[in-house]
């Protein structure tokens, strides 16, 4: 097993290197340059040529790249050209807000499409289930940020109510307002992902529940409950954890509508800026966060099949 | 743009499991049968024959120049003259809502036609040759999957600037990979029947097998994998638009119609939001009703069950 | 919304041209909350003295040096003044830094000049007291103008700098103000001050209380530049710290606390400002919220006392609905406010846009009218220098539409009906560039020329065409002007100038520029610049379009608010005269 985490790190290591090479070299071939963009009018042209020699930026772009792999695995993840602080401030503020956000997302959709789902499952072609497939379907045509704006414009003419916009705590400084500021984001997030997440759910149960091992259980005479529960659940949940697992990495990137709408100081909204800005170690270092998160992510997804299904084993 | 990533992403597990469902479909139903026993999917497809004839026809059916500015009419609401009102710029919604229709289909084949094209072409190269190609091939897909789609739009609109097509490029490419992991699954087992070795026997090249041999059996699942991304992808548009990164102006797509101004006026004016906002939902669904249903009938698994 | 939406921006006035470079840059959007400030009303009461060594320096008349307590009790509208609560402004962007030497976009400037001070400030109404410009009521209490080429301040005395580390309350002298001078005009090439304080040649402080700076050559913006808002005045203990782009330790009214990154800046009242009793507000917090929809939603639920804009983006009729939401306010309604307005942009250096008649045929061949009808009716024309500034021109001093003028033109230069003329507009989706591009490609096709839209990059925009690139025909945007000609103009239309991204050439245009840098009197002064701007209208290295007008409702219980002139940057700081009455319980 732990050979087995190994040599998946081992093979992550160049995929590790593409994205932060790609990632590397496209945001330095987009137009449009740092130093001229920092420096505004009143530099000279040659100002801004000795401002790119001191940032490195005229450097060739493997020399630049090794440079930056190289401080980068000594913890040194470079100064933040816009924030004027060191990269790993700026992460350290604005990661923890969106992976909150996106782990409170897929928890809300978890809670939501899993019973949901099985009900769906179970109440085959029923009312209940047409009613919740449709909705599901529905919610999965919304743009997100359709509905986020809702949220914020229609309550306070309609009730005078409206979600809290500004402040923000983190869950160690203030439950209650972290709280409040996460929630309704976390929702706007969180339905898009539940929609999707119960069609597979109920897909994917009704596909269980016609294997032979539950005919077996069924004849056996053991209860719905338990037969649903114990032996179609369980199976069935390997899709689930797959695409939960992506889900993730997924609002983790597509948190930034959320951010920017709502107004969380998160990960989202700073790449966004950051790109537009060229802030190059800024972004370099979102990209292996995000890239590290996806890889690790796809590895706890591929360790908990093993645990739902025991045929799969780790050699 | 959760949407960008999630298009990329999660038909691959969506599919990880019905990837032996190559090519066995009993394709193509008759659409009356395919009518009685898919009702949802038929109004999904037909909502989706309307988009098509709607953008086919949409200079005849447009009232007014979409782009034409009247500041006599600003922000006047429903009427006679226009349906869905004008916008701010005293611009008919109706024409622009129509226009956008065009726009909204060809931001959506021409992505998934690439997305297709590159995920098939190397889900295929990288099944059949396995080794060397498949793991380089590989590694590479993994990357574009581990790479944040937002940076990547960023990126490749701003290299070649946000026109439809560019915005339906980037799109495409930002979705390939997954197809290509959908893809590369049934090759594997295909690679490994009889009928391939007997081609090979005799003489048959590689190209040829691919293409006559290996391509045939997986156009079920490439359909059903791609027809689900019509809708996704003109999501993925929308919200791009509304970072700002989607077509320029004066182009009208439904995204752009939603975003910048028109969100924060609906107050006031609620018809500028609400028309094109109601006609993602209308063709997203159309497509994902539709895209549900085709994927029941084609795929032996779940046909007739679901 | 990463959208840098001009017409966001529009509601406020005060911004800069630089300004706008980076916040644009920083794809971030604009001011929501106010740039505005409450004004004291106080200055252009005070008495003022000539130093009367120089007929010419006349019209720059420098006020008599009020002390502080003086201003405060002088005031009658801060005698009912009410201490207490917490100012809430809602800011768009984030400050980028808060070294205004540095970066200058809305939130960064809005931010400093709570904490900072200037030695000057620009009269508060510049129409009704056309003779002053500058007033000496912030860190110089007084200043003179000795001869064409020196200037002399007087400090204030009892000013401290706040009490934080490493700072720590020292008492604020001219060694300060030479420092800050100095820095200014030094070096380092990240500090965006350097060409506005390049005429300055040298500064000394010959006692505590006393600054000398003398310029190199006769320099008629000199006051407008120390009243800048990015003139601010900082402890070397700070600035010369990286920390000062983080930071923040100034003499000003409200002392910096701290930096809530993408949420929120606080402010705690100085209890030791050097105009006492002032401020009234007990904490100010600056919160950061990039969604037009969320701050609208703030102000409806009372969170907030300040909202308004301009069309296309607010239409004047969502404001009124809002009066009818929230009963409690004022509305201050301004014709053509903005500092400045819309422009087409042209690359006069590469065809078609070498042809003055081709530019011509855009000033002729706009439709002005509509375009100010869809701006709802407060927009006016826009000029080289804002009209609604005392260096404006007048609508009468613009050509009307003249459509077969302009087809007439085109023909002469060579674009007839069967070769029409094609060109491209190079745009980002910053500084409104959406919006006035679709707008004039409408109204310039009754002239029968095609203008195709060209969305670029935002920074590959701003570096490769609004700051002079080569390969673009013309780009078309929305923008500020800066208040003073100097400023606005020199940099933008010299053969020299470090911002002539049209790279325009005009002799005429030089001499005019050079000649009333050196002018001293207002009046001789206006008419130079008048020459010069009907010089660039006709000439038409830009055609300027129109500047809307804005809407803006605030809260009742916010007293002593005033929407400032347009052009007055330092309005920013003003926030030390405004009070709650009632103060708000949250």
């Amino acid at each position: 097993m732990s050979n087995y985490i190994l040599r998946r790190l081992i093979a992550s290591i160049p995929v590790l290197v593409l994205v932060t090479f790609g990632a590397f070299a496209l945001i330095r071939i987009i137009p449009g340059d740092l130093a001229a963009l920092k420096l505004g009018n009143d530099a000279t042209p040659q100002e801004i040529r000795d401002y790119r020699t001191k940032l490195g930026l005229n450097d060739p772009l493997p020399a630049q790249y090794i440079k930056w792999i190289g401080h980068t695995l000594t913890g040194d993840f470079g100064q933040s050209q816009w924030e004027y602080r060191p990269v790993a401030d700026v992460v350290r503020d604005k990661f923890p807000v969106t992976l909150e956000l996106a782990l409170l997302a897929v928890a809300i959709s978890t809670a939501f499409a899993i019973p949901l789902g099985i009900l769906s499952a179970v109440r085959q072609d029923s009312l209940l289930d047409q009613a919740l497939r449709f909705t599901a379907i529905l919610f999965l045509a919304i743009p997100s940020f359709w509905l986020a704006i809702l949220l914020i414009t229609l309550p306070p003419i309609w009730f005078g109510w409206k979600p809290p916009l500004t402040g923000y705590a983190t869950p160690w400084q203030d439950p209650a307002l972290n709280f409040r500021r996460m929630i309704w984001p976390a929702l706007v997030l969180g339905v898009g992902s539940a929609a999707f997440v119960l069609r597979l759910m109920r897909s994917s149960l009704l596909e269980i529940l016609r294997q032979d091992y539950i005919r077996t259980a069924w004849s056996k005479g053991l209860r719905e409950r338990t037969v649903i529960l114990r032996h179609g659940v369980k199976v069935g949940m390997i899709p689930i954890v797959t695409v939960l697992g992506l889900q993730f990495s997924v609002l983790l990137g597509g948190a930034v509508i959320a951010e920017q709408v709502f107004g969380l100081p998160g990960m989202g909204r700073s790449l966004l800026g950051a790109v537009s800005r060229r802030d190059y170690p800024l972004v370099q270092t979102y990209v292996l966060i995000f890239a590290l998160v996806y890889l690790v992510m796809n590895l706890i997804v591929d360790l908990l099949y093993g645990y739902l299904d025991p045929r799969i084993t780790y050699s | 743009m959760a949407a960008i990533d999630s298009i990329a992403r999660d038909d691959r597990a969506l599919f990880e499991r019905t990837t032996t469902a190559y090519g066995v479909a009993a394709w193509p139903l008759s659409v009356l049968r395919f009518c009685r026993r898919k009702p949802l999917g038929a109004f999904g497809g037909a909502i989706t024959l309307a988009l098509i004839v709607m953008a086919a026809i949409h200079p005849w059916i447009a009232t007014y120049d979409p782009n034409a500015i009247n500041p006599n009419e600003v922000l006047h609401g429903l009427s006679g003259q226009h349906y869905f009102g004008t916008d701010n710029y005293g611009r008919d919604v109706y024409s622009r809502v129509v226009y956008g229709a065009w726009a909204s289909l060809e931001v959506s084949i021409v992505s998934v036609a690439i997305g297709t094209a590159i995920g098939t072409a190397i889900g295929v190269l990288s099944g059949y040759f396995g080794g060397a190609v498949d793991m380089v091939l590989q590694r590479f897909v993994d990357a574009t999957l581990a790479f944040p789609g937002l940076i990547l739009a960023i990126a490749l609109v701003g290299l070649v600037g946000p026109s439809v097509k560019n915005v339906s490029i980037a799109i495409g490419l930002v979705t390939f990979p997954s197809l290509s992991r959908i893809v590369r699954g049934p090759v594997l087992s295909i690679k490994a029947q009889p009928y391939i070795e007997a081609a090979r026997s005799t003489g048959a090249n590689s190209l040829r097998i691919m293409l006559r041999h290996v391509l045939p059996n997986i156009v079920a699942i490439v359909i059903v994998v791609s027809t689900a991304r019509f809708g996704a992808a003109i999501l993925v548009e929308s919200s791009l638009s509304f970072l700002g990164l989607g077509p320029p102006p004066p182009t009208a797509t439904w995204g752009s119609m939603l975003s910048g101004d028109a969100i924060y006026i609906m107050q006031t004016a609620w018809w500028l939001a609400f028309f094109p906002g109601a006609a993602i939902t209308l063709v997203v669904l159309g497509f994902n009703l539709f895209g549900d249903a085709l994927r029941d009938v084609m795929d032996p698994r779940l046909r007739g069950r679901s | 919304m990463a959208e840098d939406n001009y017409w966001r921006r529009y509601s406020r006035r005060t911004v800069r041209r630089r300004s706008f470079i980076a916040g644009g840059a920083a794809g971030l959007t604009a001011l929501m909350a106010a740039a505005a400030g409450c004004s004291s009303g106080k200055n252009n009461t005070t008495a003022s003295t000539n130093t009367g060594s120089n007929a010419r320096v006349a019209g720059t008349v420098a006020p008599a040096p009020p002390t502080a307590q003086a201003l405060a009790t002088a005031d009658p509208a801060l005698a009912n003044a009410k201490r207490g609560g917490t100012f809430n402004i809602d800011q768009a962007d984030e400050p980028i830094s808060l070294d205004n030497h540095r970066q200058e976009t809305p939130g960064s400037i809005q931010a400093a000049n709570l904490v900072y001070n200037h030695l000057l400030r620009r009269a508060e109404d510049f129409v009704a007291a056309p003779g002053i410009i500058y007033v000496s009521d912030e860190l110089a209490s007084g200043w003179e103008q000795i001869d064409k080429l020196t200037y002399r301040f007087s400090l204030v005395k009892n000013a401290k700098w706040h009490n934080v580390a490493p700072v720590n309350g020292r008492v604020f002298t001219a060694d300060d103000v030479k420092y800050s001078i100095d820095r200014m005009r030094g070096s380092d090439p990240e500090l965006r001050t350097r060409s506005a304080w390049a005429p300055v040649d040298k500064v000394e402080a010959p006692d505590p209380y006393t600054v000398v700076v003398t310029t190199k050559q006769p320099y008629a913006a000199f006051t407008a530049i120390a009243g800048h808002t990015w003139s601010i005045i900082m402890p070397r203990e700070l600035a010369d710290t990286p920390d000062v782009n983080r930071k923040a330790i100034g003499t000003g009214p409200f002392i910096f606390k701290d930096w809530q990154s993408g949420v929120a800046l606080h402010f705690d009242r100085n209890p030791d400002y050097f105009r006492s009793g002032q401020p009234f507000f007990d904490h100010v917090v600056m919160r950061v919220v990039p969604d037009l929809g969320a701050r609208t939603a703030n102000f409806r639920a009372g969170e907030t006392d300040i909202w308004g804009g301009s069309p296309p983006t607010i239409p004047f009729s969502t404001i009124d609905d809002m009066k009818n939401a929230v009963p409690d306010v004022n509305e201050i309604k301004r014709t053509g406010s903005n500092n400045s307005g819309t422009k087409a942009f042209f690359n006069t250096t590469a065809a078609p846009f070498n042809d003055k008649r081709v530019r011509q045929a855009f000033l002729y061949g706009a439709d002005y009218d509509s375009m100010i009808k869809i701006f709802g009716g407060l927009a006016q024309r826009a000029g080289p220098m804002p009209l609604a500034s005392v260096w404006g021109l007048k609508e009468a001093d613009f050509p009307k539409t003249d459509v077969a003028k302009a087809k007439a033109l085109l023909e002469a230069a060579g674009y007839t009906a069967d070769k029409p003329l094609r060109v491209k507009t190079t745009i980002s989706r910053q500084y409104a560039g959406p919006a006035v591009s679709q707008i004039l490609q409408q109204v310039m096709k009754p002239v029968g020329v095609t203008v195709d839209i060209d969305q670029i990059e935002d920074t590959a925009w701003i570096t490769q065409v609004y700051r002079g690139g080569q390969n673009y025909q013309m780009t078309s945007f929305g923008d500020w002007s800066w208040e003073d000609p100097d400023r606005g103009l020199y940099a933008y239309f010299h053969t020299d100038g470090n911002a002539n991204n049209t790279h325009y050439t005009s002799t005429q245009a030089d001499a005019l520029l050079e000649q009333q840098r050196g002018e001293f009197d207002v009046e001789a002064r206006k008419k130079i610049v008048r020459d010069l701007q009907l010089l660039l209208v006709d000439d038409a290295p830009n055609v300027w379009l129109v500047s809307t007008g804005t809407d803006e409702l605030s809260r009742k219980r916010l007293h002593n608010y005033k929407q400032m002139q347009m052009g007055n940057q330092n309005s920013y700081r003003e926030w030390e005269n405004c009070w709650f009455d009632p103060i708000p319980s949250t």
